[in-house]
């Protein structure tokens, strides 16, 4: 490759702190960079062993004499990950920060492939691509496809991660890495910075291979400093936007949540379209609807709640009875005498709504976390959220719902038949995120945007229309989320025979299509799906 | 409970929506949800059909046509649907802020004689 004439002001600094690496891996990382297919672009090492590892600054140095691109920095003293990444950016030139560590490979299309992301969006602030780690033998394994943009992620687990460029400017505006965050410094500017960018964008390729090895940090035996750093990152982001909560950390590899209080107690109508069919559950016959809401009225810890049960002209009267008797003076029936339309009843439901929010539920649900309804309640009362869906389980504990995905031209389930206690690819089952649907069986939503939006499609009586309301909450500009913490029991089918009528399905497709090939939060493949 | 085992359409005994109101909140959310249909399905045509020139016409008219139907008639039911949800928007204050305000007071209760 021809080194091109250095510009004053490249459009990448590639940053990267250099503290006792392997040669090799070192080595490695400056031949990536330099082989890159776009030239426009400065290397900055900063030596943070203040010279001490002779071949390390010797391997640098000949780097430095043999690219006039690549910058050297040597540090007086020892001081650390964030002291020496802010040396390189106070020194860097380029519009935009690229950050690599210095024993991980970029693709040789990587800076190309962001400058021409840079082209077509210019007014992305913060960049990130997809990754892969690079094991002992140099092959890549375990690819991350990551999702776009997904702040309510972002606040459960450093999911950006490499390889992320920041607009210089941006990264000045916010007082680059911060002092005290060391281990999670990374995670602590994203936040910060996306917090202020004007747009986040996600390249959907691999781009950055992360070399996994003894030394590396995820292979520490003791990262307890490093999840509080991360913690008090979450918390200090908390603050700054306004958003009250407090951080948990919920699993080993570095996996939070945010628990939010409820405000207000807003009163919640519940809709449950029933027929008053009876099934068996766990050996035993049961009328699916009353213990419904039995289990509702008995495990729930929220109770500012109304039901209102819209029944078919067959549901038996002793069925009916039961629901008053049980359901008192929240429980309000709605007949319903029309063929079977899934939709038209919830709207019917919903017109009688006297509550805040909407919670669309089947009558075959059981409900299992005591607080569910404050974990999706709070959720969902959060700026800019449309909906709220919830962990469901089959009777045999496996998974029956881990959010909607939509992709391939059809909708299907995430995690559908997953055994109980999968963490999913990337801790996908175990974090509050961004999902482009849930589904109809038990989702929250505000009235207002459930009317603003012409409430469920009457075209679509059986299958798909939940998949349809969610992709208007979301073409209307509202995110909708997922949460593992609030979990019950879907008896799915057990009820109605399940069936896809293809007319349906055509609906679905002929209003929708471009929307359902490909997923912006769910973009597993088979292998992941596997796990 | 409330009992509406009757016929929805015949109103709620509890002083609530009637019947007309019923149906009238009933169309507008189906008229909400058919105009937004007809703008998806025009979105649709023009990214499948952008090759077929004759066979996007013929569609986007029709599908054209619906859609101007379903404003025409989403623009006169306004009118009634805006007195419904009124209606509603007395009854949500009543219901959420009475348990509050109820909780509250049991709240005070407890705290003067604990």
């Amino acid at each position: 490759m021809i080194a091109p004439p250095v510009t004053s002001a490249p459009l990448f600094s590639i940053v990267v702190p250099v503290y006792k690496p392997r040669r090799a891996y070192l080595t490695a990382m400056i031949d990536s960079v330099r082989n890159q297919d776009f030239p426009d672009w400065e290397l900055i090492c900063v030596d943070d062993a203040a010279g001490e590892d002779a071949v390390v600054t010797g391997i640098l140095s000949a780097a430095a004499a043999a690219d006039s691109r690549v910058r050297l920095v040597t540090r007086t003293v020892n001081g650390g990950i964030v002291a020496a990444t802010n040396d390189g950016i106070g020194i860097a030139r380029g519009q935009f920060i690229a950050l690599v560590d210095h024993d991980d490979v970029l693709a040789p299309t990587a800076l190309s492939r962001v400058a021409d992301t840079i082209a077509a969006v210019p007014d992305a602030d913060v960049l990130y691509t997809d990754e892969a780690h690079l094991g002992e033998d140099n092959h890549p394994v375990s690819p991350f496809h990551k999702p776009d943009f997904s702040p309510e992620r972002l606040r459960s687990h450093m999911y950006i991660g490499h390889l992320g460029v920041y607009r210089r400017s941006l990264i000045e505006t916010i007082g680059g890495f911060r002092e005290g965050y060391d281990g999670s410094q990374d995670y602590d500017l994203a936040l910060r910075a996306t917090e202020q960018a004007r747009r986040v964008v996600h390249i959907p390729q691999a781009l950055y291979y992360w070399r996994i090895h003894e030394e590396s940090v995820s292979h520490r035996s003791d990262n307890s400093a490093v999840f509080d750093a991360a913690k008090r990152a979450i918390a200090d982001h908390l603050d700054r936007i306004g958003m009250v909560g407090t951080v948990e950390q919920t699993h080993p590899v570095g996996v939070y949540r945010v628990r939010r209080p409820v405000q207000d107690e807003p009163l919640v109508s519940i809709v449950i379209p029933t027929r008053g069919g009876s099934a068996e559950v766990r050996g035993r016959q049961r009328v699916m609807v009353t213990e419904a809401v039995r289990s509702v009225i008995a495990n729930s810890t929220y109770t500012n709640i109304e039901f209102i049960v819209v029944f078919d002209d067959p549901t038996p009267a002793s069925v009916l009875a039961d629901l008053a008797e049980i359901g008192g003076d929240r429980m309000h029936l709605v007949r319903w005498s029309a063929p079977f339309n899934f939709s038209a009843k919830i709207n019917r439901g919903a017109v009688h709504a006297k509550g805040e929010y909407l919670l669309m539920l089947n009558d075959d649900v059981e409900v299992i976390s005591p607080d569910w309804l404050e974990t999706m309640l709070s959720l969902a009362q959060q700026e800019g959220v449309g909906m709220v869906g919830p962990m469901l389980y089959f009777e045999d504990g496996t998974i029956q719902h881990g959010g909607h995905v939509y992709t391939g031209g059809g909708p299907g389930h995430i995690a559908f038949g997953w055994n109980p206690g999968s963490t999913g690819p990337f801790a996908g089952l175990i974090i509050d995120r961004e999902v482009s649907g849930v589904t109809g069986a038990c989702a929250l939503m505000p009235t207002a945007l459930f009317n603003e939006i012409g409430g469920m499609s009457t075209t679509l009586p059986v299958n798909f229309n939940d998949v349809d309301l969610c992709l208007k909450v979301t073409t209307a500009g509202h995110r909708i989320l997922w949460t593992p913490h609030a979990e019950l029991f879907h008896f799915e089918s057990k009820t109605r025979v399940a069936g896809v009528v293809q007319e349906e399905l055509d609906s679905l497709l002929l209003r929708w299509g471009s929307k359902l090939e490909a997923d912006p939060y769910w973009r597993f493949g088979a292998d992941e799906h596997r796990q | 409970m409330t009992d509406l085992t009757s016929d929805a359409t015949a109103g709620r005994p509890d002083g609530g929506l009637t019947a007309a109101q019923v149906a009238a909140a009933e169309r507008q959310l189906m008229l909400v949800d058919r105009i937004q249909v007809l703008q998806n399905e025009l979105a649709e045509w023009r990214v499948r059909d952008q090759m077929s020139h004759q066979r996007l016409a013929r569609e986007l008219n029709a599908v054209q046509d619906r859609l101007n139907h379903a404003q025409a008639e989403n623009a006169a039911l306004r009118a009634a649907v805006n007195e419904v949800h009124s209606s509603m928007s007395w009854r949500i204050g009543r219901t959420v802020l009475l348990p509050v305000r109820a909780a509250k007071w049991a709240r005070r209760r407890r705290g003067r004689t604990a």
